[in-house]
């Protein structure tokens, strides 16, 4: 349980079921392998005292953002499935806001009463370690050109 | 009068039933974003109501995470 014992933070919890989440984060272009792994050290640290489990961690590497996010105009993406109680997005959402190296964070909860029995962990120490460097051929977004996209003219906006 | 500006097209996703809408693929989104990214209404774009519903969820998503713009200028 979370350090809060005895008291129930997650409706799920009552029932003994939990929910699956999925987070994409934005890190600064910056960071680095270390950063990364510390990074999810401490995650995996939260998700220890809420009794929540990482399913799935993986690296999209260094994107392109469609637009500037705190004056950087690129990002690593990393991407988290978990699963928890409602109780850990808050406190996950607590941590992000704090963590300096994360430029944006989203989650989206994907299902809802799973038996966690059901749903094994997939995440190993290689799995972590991969996630820390950025996939071997990074997929780098291109730049919106509007000549690249076939019938565009069709869509073309009328204002400007 | 000209009530068609537009004309209407076979959905993106009606001719490829495997594409699931996803707000982690860009690539696919943008086929429903105009140039200036705006999401293009299902009057156009031929997708069913509840497809549209899905997309502008996802476009919505994907913007938050810089995969998507906003705007164009």
């Amino acid at each position: 349980m979370s350090a809060t014992t005895g008291q129930v933070l997650s409706h799920g919890a009552l029932r003994g079921t939990k929910r699956e989440y999925e987070t994409v984060t934005i890190l600064a272009p910056s960071t680095n392998k270390t950063d990364i792994l510390e990074l999810v050290g401490k995650v995996q640290g939260i998700f220890k005292d809420f009794d929540a489990s990482l399913l799935q961690i993986e690296n999209w590497g260094s994107r392109t953002l469609a637009y500037p996010i705190r004056r950087s105009k690129t990002g690593v993406y990393l991407y988290w499935r978990f699963l928890g109680g409602s109780d850990i997005i808050r406190e996950l959402d607590r941590n992000f806001e704090i963590a300096t190296a994360i430029l944006r964070y989203h989650t989206v909860k994907i299902d809802e009463d799973i038996d966690p029995s059901a749903r094994p962990s997939e995440v190993t120490e290689d799995l972590l370690n991969a996630a820390a460097e950025p996939p071997p051929e990074p997929v780098v977004e291109p730049e919106p050109e509007p000549s690249e996209r076939q019938s565009s003219r069709r869509f073309n906006d009328e204002d400007e | 009068m000209d009530e068609k500006k537009y004309s209407r097209r076979a959905s993106l996703l009606a001719v490829d039933k495997t594409l699931v809408i996803d707000y982690k693929n860009p690539q696919l989104l943008r086929a429903f974003l105009t140039d200036r990214g705006k999401i293009v209404p299902a009057r156009i774009s031929g997708v069913s109501a509840r497809q549209q519903r899905q997309i502008t969820k996802a476009i919505k998503r994907a913007r938050m995470l810089a995969l998507v713009p906003f705007t164009v200028s």
